[in-house]
């Protein structure tokens, strides 16, 4: 599905990235962690057509992409879910569900997202400025599940929540995998994210350093040693 | 009934200020800066009219078609070659081209025109008047009040229920979320000159009927709108709307107290008191940015 | 045909270079002298300033024509204020500081030439304005001339004009800057004298488009005689105003509305309005400088077109009797004592105005006609 070989780039500055080779498979669940400032969230800017330098190949089921705009991946089914609140705080919620549907060209009908996010049907009138973080965080997912996407990229969607809505995040990303949408995410909670994931690359100093699957990067001792700097098995979920 | 009569002054003034207010807000709401050059597009709406009417020989309800078409294709060019090239430049750059273009426009006009001043009368169905409860409203009058009635409503419509609206106000909630989302955000910002500039187009046809034509009519027509703006609260279109009619009748109750050379006076000073006790301006909201219908 | 248009050719630059040496030798064998001018050229009072621009191009075609000032032509630098005081002294301090001249005819607008006055006195320059007649001005510097009688002077042409009328009770609506303030003040003390009352004092702004409560004020009075003075714009849009709102009284205007643009704007309500203008315009010289003006612009002049013509042959005149100097200017327009000119005879007062006499008209189905000698 997705392709990085050997990509690098930046803000115009110094470059952030400097050699970030990974892959998604279709219907893959892959997530990319890795200490603070490691660069993971550049990485989906990269993907996702907002970081102004890139260098490098991206391929999506072969074809590059490289320097398309957001709407261009858009139309080709990838969807971006940037770090952060992303709610347009002043639009209702049943409004940035329509958005997305004007927008993305296989989107579904609101009424068929809110049957898989039944807690987000009696906010519907409601500004999403007014929401919860967690409500936020759902109607998110939702805005990206109703655009059909192939490819998900998600950057730190427990960010700030509570563990009980944590496990709804995860349990919306099970979800949207299970019917066949490939994922990138980036985490902090690295634990929770390996968990979770199929596989996963450890992102160090710009470079792609560590691949394997889940479970096994969370009982690899280097990954221990670089990125959760305890020992592992005793915290392990 | 003088005070009604005043009160009608005040709305008229007011309705006018209005047209040309909401599309400061507007682009204030997407772009976060005052578009100067505002109330000079309204200007030469009125100079489109008027040679619709005289040097074309169209009817009046033509020349406000000639004006609007004519002033939101001038306010998407301001904004693809004066604006767009400027927009990660900071908020001062912009500001400055738009007194550029602003003074272009004025001298364009007075080239083309000459520095002459004009009127065009009303045509003979606008012409009379009636009488509401002991008060004159003229034709005209009514006519401002029903086009800016209307005008605001399609303006409520477009921005609160459709599609390009719903991008319009995620691009002004948050610019680089809509970018990464894949609104089509030179669009929207596109579609608010367009609106913005043809309703300021409509101002100056209903304007110019109502008073002068001349190249610098802009001006004080822009500075009047802005303060209706600030008054009503910077980004809301609903507080456009209030700022203006409540400045327009300020300037009158003031135009009947002190004379009518204090009627700019009365309204700065209507503007600093609401200020002082609503710094965010009549419904605005203490984070400005949002466009709020 | 190649030969031919190159005949032509040659035949047209002979022509150019005849008429060019011809002209020469009428006023081009000395250095020019150079003088500044200093008006509203664009913005919202361009029509005074342009219409006067041409009454001194006017001048200076003819003085050149005639041999210039004792061989030296005559040259006149014009600078734009758009009616904003603060142009207009950057404008003097370049005519003065890099051009040297010695003397400015400027500006039109009484705020615009208040703005220049204490310029005028700092470097002894001559200041001569051609219809700023705000009696702030009066005896304001000795550098200081006016050519048409100041507002003192209007204003009590204005007593005379009420008497005429036999009315004693009247409103007056004046434009908010120095020369509406100073015709309105001299009107009410000198009505209050003759046994008038004034019965509201009404200002509008300068640039206003909207009068209507400003009108409601003056029609609640109960005036049925109002007196206004302003510029063509702003009162022409006012009366025009009050004629929607069925508000007919009998007007007086002030001279600076006795313009066509002015009746034009006013529409129907105009018509009976009586107007004033400074000087005479019923007389030999006036007839032989509005052929001239209309055989040179295809246009007749505006009533502000030969003041600014007479000024500027006033300066030359000032030039051949007084030397090209400040000083010397300003001694020999001092002792101007009867010079006729298109626009009336001249005598310069100690305050620096001229004595003037004024004309009163009438408008009459949209044309301003002579009505009187005041």
């Amino acid at each position: 599905m997705l392709e990085l070989r050997g990509v690098a780039g930046g803000y115009g500055g110094p470059q952030v990235l400097r050699g970030v080779t990974l892959r998604v498979a279709a219907g893959e669940f892959v997530a990319l962690i890795g200490p603070n400032g490691a660069g993971k969230s550049t990485v989906l800017k990269a993907v996702a057509g907002v970081l102004p330098r890139v260098e490098g190949e991206i391929a999506l089921e072969g074809r590059p992409v490289q320097g398309l705009s957001p709407r261009a991946l858009l139309a080709l089914g990838v969807v971006y879910l940037p770090q952060g609140r992303n709610v347009f705080p002043s639009l209702t919620v049943l409004e940035h569900l329509e958005l997305m549907r004007d927008l993305a060209p296989h989107a579904l009908s609101p009424e068929a997202v809110l049957e898989r996010f039944p807690a987000l049907r009696p906010l519907l009138g409601r500004r999403a400025g007014l929401l919860s973080g967690g409500q936020q965080q759902l109607l998110c997912l939702a805005r990206a599940a109703l655009a059909s996407p192939r490819l998900l990229l998600v950057d730190e969607p427990s960010l700030g929540l509570a563990p009980r809505v944590v496990e709804d995040v995860f349990a919306a990303l099970a979800d949207l995998r299970g019917r066949g949408v490939s994922i990138l995410l980036v985490e902090q909670n690295a634990r929770r994210a390996l968990a979770a994931a199929d596989r996963a690359y450890v992102l160090e100093l710009g470079r792609t350093r560590l691949e394997g699957r889940g479970r096994e990067l969370l009982e690899d001792p280097r990954v221990a040693q670089l990125y959760l700097g305890a020992p592992v098995s005793a915290s392990a979920p | 009934m003088i005070a009604l009569q005043i009160l009608v002054y005040g709305l008229v003034t007011g309705a006018n200020y209005a047209l040309v207010a909401v599309g400061y807000t507007l682009v204030y709401g997407i772009l976060k800066f005052i578009n100067f050059t505002h109330g000079d597009v309204a200007m030469v709406g009125s100079f489109l009219a008027l040679t619709a009417i005289g040097a074309m020989g169209l009817g009046l309800p033509a020349a406000v078609g000639v004006a609007v078409v004519g002033c939101a294709i001038l306010g998407m060019a301001i904004e693809r070659v004066a604006y767009r090239p400027l927009r990660r430049a900071g908020r001062l750059t912009p500001l400055l081209t738009a007194i550029g273009v602003s003074l272009l426009l004025e001298n364009l006009v007075q080239l083309v025109f000459g520095a002459a001043i004009r009127t065009f009368s009303p045509p003979p169905y606008l012409a009379g008047t009636v009488v509401v409860a002991g008060a004159y409203v003229t034709g005209v009058q009514i006519a401002i009040f029903a086009a800016t009635a209307v005008a605001v409503a399609v303006l409520a419509w477009l921005i609160g229920r459709t599609a390009l609206g719903r991008q319009i106000r995620a691009t002004a909630d948050n610019f680089d979320l809509a970018v990464a989302m894949g609104v089509p955000t030179d669009r929207a910002i596109l579609a608010v000159f367009a609106l913005g500039s043809a309703l300021a187009g409509l101002a100056g046809v209903l304007f110019g009927m109502e008073t002068t034509v001349t190249p610098t009519m802009g001006i004080s027509l822009g500075i009047s709108a802005f303060a209706a703006v600030v008054l009503g609260g910077i980004g809301s279109v609903p507080g456009a709307v209030v700022g203006a009619l409540v400045l327009g009748v300020a300037e009158n109750v003031g135009a009947w107290f002190l004379g009518g050379s204090w009627s700019d006076g009365i309204g700065v000073l209507v503007l600093a008191l609401t200020l002082l006790v609503r710094p965010e301006g009549l419904l605005g909201r203490r984070d400005p940015g949002a466009v709020k219908l | 045909m190649r030969g031919a248009k190159g005949i032509a050719a040659s035949a047209a630059a002979l022509g150019v270079f005849l008429a060019a040496t011809a002209g020469a030798g009428a006023a081009a064998g000395k250095t020019p002298y150079v003088v500044g001018f200093i008006n509203h050229l664009t913005g919202p009072a361009a029509v005074y300033g342009q219409s006067m621009m041409k009454g001194t191009e006017l001048a200076v075609a003819q003085i050149n024509a005639r041999g210039g000032i004792d061989g030296h032509p005559l040259k006149v630098i014009y600078k734009d204020d758009q009616l904003n005081p603060s142009l207009a002294v950057s404008a003097f301090n370049t005519l003065v500081g890099v051009d040297h001249v010695p003397v400015v005819m400027g500006s039109g607008s009484s705020t615009v030439t208040l703005a220049l006055v204490p310029l005028a006195t700092r470097t002894h320059t001559v200041l001569i304005s051609s219809i700023s007649t705000s009696p702030l001005l009066a005896g304001s510097s000795p550098w200081f001339f006016g050519v048409m009688a100041d507002d003192n002077a209007q204003g009590a042409e204005w007593v005379k004009v009420a008497k005429a009328l036999h009315v004693t009770r009247a409103a007056v609506m004046y434009i908010n800057n120095d020369y509406g303030v100073g015709v309105m003040k001299v009107f009410d003390k000198d009505f209050a004298a003759a046994g008038g009352k004034v019965l509201v004092n009404q200002s509008f702004p300068q640039g206003g488009t909207d009068f209507r409560t400003d009108i409601l004020k003056v029609e609640a009075s109960g005036a049925k005689t109002v007196f206004i003075v302003g510029h063509v714009q702003e009162a022409g849009t006012l009366l025009a105003q009050a004629g929607q709102m069925g508000f007919h009284p009998q007007w007086v205007g002030d001279t600076a509305l006795n313009a066509p643009q002015f009746v034009q704007l006013a529409g129907a309500e105009a018509n009976g309005m009586i107007l004033l203008s400074a000087g005479n315009h019923f007389t030999a010289a006036y007839r032989r400088f509005s052929a001239a003006f209309t055989a040179r612009f295809h246009e007749a002049p505006t009533i502000w077109s030969d003041f600014a013509y007479d000024t500027t042959n006033l300066v030359a005149r000032a030039i051949a009797r007084g030397g090209y100097d400040a000083a010397g200017i300003r001694a020999a327009l001092a002792a101007t004592r009867g010079y006729v000119g298109a626009s009336g005879v001249k005598t310069f007062q100690r305050d620096g105005f001229t004595a003037g006499n004024f004309d009163w008209y009438r408008v009459r189905n949209g044309q301003i006609v002579f009505w009187h000698a005041g």
